[in-house]
């Protein structure tokens, strides 16, 4: 175009008159195309330059983001968690059971991923990375998936799970598509209460645990309501509020009993389930501990050898005098035998000083004399376990039971062994979920009275004396007391007020991997451990 | 192109295809979406599906190129490319936002691919949207239209032609002690000149080549001479890059209708002639400027397209490796 028109030197002819433009211009680039051919140019150097830079850091330019931070060790080593040309997902229709193995063994290399069920079908368990799916983030929880992968079976679970005739139908009929009143069951684990302890929370959260007059099965020698000057000075300052005085009645909160890891005391131990001693601390109550919890008010005193002896003070000014919680049917024999036997002793004067540790006299040889002393010392012995077990049976289902072993002193040399009792273990749950998990403490803002109403006594102001016993009663809310908070957030439409907004999917409760075995297929069988030192450092 | 019209039956099923294209696989998207409770991506069956597709799509929409490069090919009318072109580029808009998560995706070389995609695709449907106005404002308002690229030349040839005309016309400048302006010498020693003549005929202005008889200096021209080598004569060659007031037509008007008034009666046909120059330059300009903005998109089209199909064909062999 800048081309200027030719300038004849002489006359111009009519030809070139007509022709008015450059019959050749198109055999020329003209300025558009070559700026355009310049700039294909560019693009193509542009495009070919990104792809060396990309070439250099894989995971800027590829990796679809950062990896968690327990990964970051290996952001830009792709292949120590990818396969080549291996989907790590198993949603493609290029996936097959051999990706899928090369591909899980990656993960499983460093994480254990146990089986979800038995019973599951191993065709439909997704690969590692289908449900947790890394590139989010650092921070990002690969672990919460989305419970579509848990719906995709738990909606027809029927559908999606081996057949056993040990399950009833009716356990696995019930479709669950999401937490609410519609579309997921009660707790199943809540429907029953499984332990064996007599109790009664509406008696204890009295003020006073006010039994009214002595009666049948309350500790001899007491009468009325408790007051705090009645509790050992040792458990005094645990029970007693900080400005109470001593003779007011003792009102017992949840916290008096139920304790959240973190509050054990120096020595303290006790066992726990597996579940509890894997929870996060203060998820969970740690168990009730009966030297802790109860022997403030309630001892085990030996009929015969504590006479009078109640309460806590008087155990420990005669720990012969009471027998130990928590021993076997043996050991029960021995200890009220052995008692039953240096009572007499003492009564005796045999041993002046009352020294158990000194020798008996050399025994003299007088038969009648003997089986006579026998014959006493049993009838004390029946007696002593006769009332022992009435006082375990105020608490614990007892049984008869066959001692195998050489009981005792006196019971040893019996020809048939003789009958005893054993209390039946009280199987109280140390967590109740057992399909799901539950802490305690993102829930401390809200009263205990939220979710265990029942554990408190009615306020209808009926004398407490005669109040049933409520240890058959589940005192934990169920599933609607959840979805009052864990539902969509939304508005009561007769308070106006906000309600719902917390979390609500599957694996805010439920996970996978990381519950145990089912106890639908696994049996009760729980793992016990000793919690102390080890818990309390968590 | 122009989608409407003639044509309008076969941009209807074109559309309808894709309409019925990107609505099954939106379908079967959403319903592997909600299957799995979260957005599909690029490795999913309906990603994949969709990736696939929109790669292909891009392919055959790079192959234009070559296809206009190569007359020779017969695979199809040049018009029926440019409509699958436009149609099928469309359809991949959707399928390439399934395939990538809509848009959910990390790592700068997916970005760099997606960027650029969608730059593409805008700057393609600007292009269409200028291919359906800016044809027929040329043929309204540029009758005068020419070669674009002969624009320059021809508008100097006019030029001379006008000079050679003033410069026989008009009465010597005794202040001006050149000779001429330049102005070249052909003109007829006697009593002739050639000249650029327009006729119009159904809207379009066309050009003829007209003798004219001269015989003498016109007397009281002096000024059309004078303003014509200043004013006119800049902007004949140059146009709006003059920076002359006479590129607007109200500005052009007033200084033409001055001159008419201040030339003798004689010279009104050469003031007409000095006028319709300037019109038509007007025009050329107005050429030049829809032209620039008629193919000023492919500026940005092609070289982006060249530069994502490089990056798709990084695209594909690293995906397929890592995904």
């Amino acid at each position: 175009m800048a081309e200027s028109a030719p300038r004849p030197s002489g006359r111009s002819t009519s030809r070139e008159h007509v022709s008015r433009i450059d019959r050749s211009y198109f055999q020329r680039p003209s300025r558009f195309q070559l700026t355009r051919r310049w700039l294909i140019v560019a693009g193509l150097a542009a495009a070919v330059a990104w792809c060396g830079w990309a070439a250099l850091d894989a995971s800027l330019h590829v990796a679809p983001g950062p990896v968690h931070a327990t990964h970051a060790k290996w952001e830009k080593d792709c292949s120590a968690c990818h396969v080549p040309f291996a989907p790590i997902k198993d949603d493609t229709w290029l996936s097959t059971a051999a990706t899928r193995h090369a591909m899980d063994a990656k993960c499983e290399s460093c994480h254990r991923g146990p089986a979800h069920h038995p019973l599951q079908m191993s065709a439909e368990a997704g690969s590692c990375a289908s449900c947790h799916a890394d590139h989010r983030g650092r921070t990002a929880d690969i672990s919460r998936v989305a419970d579509s992968t848990c719906t995709a079976c738990h909606a027809d679970i029927a559908a999606h799970r081996l057949a056993d005739a040990g399950i009833p139908a009716s356990a696995v009929s019930t479709p669950i598509t999401a937490f609410d009143a519609e579309h997921h069951p009660q707790f199943a684990s809540l429907a029953a209460d499984p332990g064996k302890l007599k109790f009664s929370h509406g008696r204890h959260m009295r003020a006073g645990l006010s039994f009214g007059s002595a009666g049948a099965g309350e500790p001899r020698g007491r009468a009325g309501p408790w007051t705090y000057a009645m509790l050992p000075a040792a458990d005094r300052a645990r029970y007693q509020p900080a400005g109470g005085h001593e003779q007011d009645l003792v009102q017992l909160e949840c916290s008096s009993c139920h304790e959240f890891a973190g509050t054990l005391g120096t020595g303290d131990s006790r066992t726990v389930g597996g579940r509890l001693a894997a929870a996060p601390p203060g998820a969970y109550p740690l168990p009730i501990h009966f030297e802790r919890h109860c022997a403030a008010c309630h001892t085990l005193p030996i009929e015969g050898v504590a006479d009078g002896a109640i309460g806590g003070g008087a155990a420990a000014a005669r720990p012969e005098a009471v027998v130990s919680h928590g021993l076997a049917a043996t050991a029960l024999a021995q200890a009220i035998e052995s008692a039953v036997l240096k009572d007499a002793v003492v009564a005796e004067r045999l041993l002046p000083d009352q020294s158990p540790l000194r020798p008996l006299p050399a025994p003299r040889d007088d038969a009648a004399g003997r089986a006579r002393v026998r014959s006493l010392l049993l009838e004390k012995v029946d007696a002593a376990a006769h009332f022992t077990r009435g006082t375990c049976g105020k608490c614990h289902d007892v049984r008869d039971a066959d001692l195998t072993d050489a009981a005792g002193l006196l019971t040893s040399s019996a020809t048939t062994p003789p009958r005893w009792f054993e209390v039946v273990p009280t199987g109280v749950p140390d967590v109740w979920l057992t399909k799901a998990r539950f802490n305690h403490r993102p829930h401390q803002a809200y009263a205990c009275r939220e979710c265990h109403a029942a554990a408190y006594p009615d306020d209808s102001g009926s004398p407490p004396v005669g109040s049933p016993l409520d240890n058959p009663l589940v005192m934990i809310a169920g599933r609607d007391s959840c979805t009052a908070c864990h539902s969509p957030a939304g508005t009561d439409p007769h308070s106006g007020k906000p309600i719902g907004g917390a979390r609500f999917d599957c694996v805010e409760c439920h996970g996978y991997h990381g519950l145990g075995p089912h106890p639908a297929v696994a049996g009760a069988a729980g793992i016990t451990a000793s919690v102390g030192p080890a818990l309390r450092g968590r | 192109m122009i989608i409407g019209g003639k044509t309008w039956p076969k941009d209807l099923r074109w559309i309808i295809g894709i309409c019925l294209v990107a609505a099954a696989t939106a379908a079967a998207y959403v319903a592997e979406w909600s299957a799995a409770g979260r957005l599909p991506g690029g490795s999913s069956r309906t990603g994949l599906v969709a990736g696939i597709a929109a790669g292909l799509i891009i392919v055959f929409e790079l192959l234009l190129w070559p296809r206009k490069r190569v007359r020779s090919w017969r695979i199809g009318s040049a018009q029926s490319w440019l409509r699958a072109h436009i149609w099928l580029g469309l359809l991949a808009v959707p399928l390439v936002l399934m395939h990538a998560r809509l848009l959910f995706i990390g790592g700068l070389l997916n970005w760099a691919l997606m960027t650029l995609f969608l730059l593409v695709i805008a700057s393609g449907v600007w292009g269409l949207v200028l291919q359906q106005y800016i044809p027929r404002t040329l043929l309204e308002q540029v009758p005068a239209e020419t070669i674009y690229d002969q624009i320059d030349r021809v508008a100097a040839q006019q030029c001379d032609e006008l000079e050679k005309l003033v410069d026989a016309l008009c009465e010597r400048d005794p202040a001006d002690d050149s000779a001429d302006h330049g102005v070249p010498d052909d003109v007829d020693d006697d009593e002739h000149a050639v000249v650029t003549g327009f006729r119009s005929m159904t809207g379009i202005q066309g050009k003829v080549v007209e003798t004219l008889a001269v015989y003498a200096a016109i007397p009281g021209t002096l000024p059309i001479r004078r303003r014509f080598f200043a004013e006119v004569r800049p902007y004949l060659r140059e146009g709006r890059r003059s920076r002359s007031p006479l590129a607007a037509p109200h500005a052009a008007a007033s200084f033409f209708g001055g001159l008419r008034a201040e030339a003798p009666a004689a010279a009104g046909d050469l003031v007409a002639r000095l006028e319709q120059a300037c019109d038509q330059r007007r025009q050329f300009d107005l050429q030049a400027r829809l032209h620039d903005w008629l193919h000023g998109w492919l500026l940005v089209h092609v070289p982006l397209s060249v530069a994502l199909g490089v990056l798709l064909a990084i695209h594909v062999p690293v995906a397929l490796w890592y995904w």
